[in-house]
């Protein structure tokens, strides 16, 4: 099992991933409002203002997405199907993914019939 | 040697200088930074000065700006005999931390803007830089507490 994470820089685009999620074997996730370091430093800190043309092209507020996943495999339809919606992670701007192993977790709902 | 460390010699110390307002204070300090003479430092500290004032609190201010040319960010700093005035409000400054970046790259001039930031919160260490009496004390009063 591994926690999936992934932060969508551009909201408008959080429908369309998250059916690439469903289409990808991911029944559940949770979807957090979220906001990046540079927006708050350069609008919220009265010192750094002066960096907001250093933020340029970047998105106040942005999408973090967390689900778990059963295997590698699913990251790897996910981040396929992400990719054809957004671009190319690589891509400055578009998002960060990841993923961690977990160890233990209590509560999550087994699809026995989805294990493809 | 932290970065603060490596961009701040002793050479550019000044010890309280003397001068009436606060914009004496930026120019004497922009004539000592090592930027070109095409770059017009001065209008650029003053002209972010103007968007919203570097003071920081406590009397101490961190004026700053971006120039095209520069290669890589630039520190000097000064302690004033007498307060000037650095914002509409009346907040006074004693202590000033001038930095210039280059434009093409923010990263350096970030990270020594937020460590200078939190160093001068410190009181004790504020104190002690206020007190000092020459450049050499002042500099190891600074990089002493550094965290």
């Amino acid at each position: 099992m591994k926690l999936f994470v992934f932060v969508l820089n551009n909201e408008e685009f959080l429908e369309e991933v998250i059916q690439a999620y469903i289409e990808a074997g991911v029944t559940g996730a949770t979807i957090l409002d979220s906001e990046g370091m540079g927006r708050f430093l350069t609008y919220e800190i009265p010192l750094f203002s002066g960096f907001k043309e250093f933020m340029k092209g970047n998105k106040p507020y942005n999408k973090t997405i967390l689900s778990v996943v059963s295997s590698q495999k699913v990251v790897d339809r996910v981040k396929k199907l992400v990719e054809s919606i957004i671009g190319p992670l690589d891509n400055p701007g578009t998002g960060i993914m990841f993923s961690l192993e977990i160890d233990w977790a209590a509560g999550l709902i087994r699809d026995e019939e989805d294990t493809l | 040697m932290t970065l603060l460390q490596s961009k701040l010699p002793v050479q550019s110390i000044h010890i309280h200088l003397e001068y009436d307002s606060k914009e004496e204070v930026i120019d004497r300090l922009c004539k000592t930074c090592s930027v070109g003479p095409d770059d017009d430092l001065f209008n650029a500290i003053m002209n972010r000065e103007k968007e919203i004032a570097t003071y920081i609190g406590d009397f101490c201010a961190i004026p700053h700006a971006h120039i095209a040319s520069l290669k890589e960010t630039v520190v000097t700093c000064a302690s004033l005999s007498r307060p000037v005035t650095w914002d509409d409000i009346g907040d006074e400054v004693i202590l000033v931390f001038l930095l210039a970046g280059p434009s093409a790259n923010a990263s350096v001039h970030l990270r020594l803007l937020s460590q200078l930031a939190r160093m001068l919160h410190n009181r004790e260490i504020r104190n002690r830089l206020i007190d000092a009496t020459t450049p050499q004390e002042f500099h190891s009063c600074l990089f002493s507490k550094e965290g």
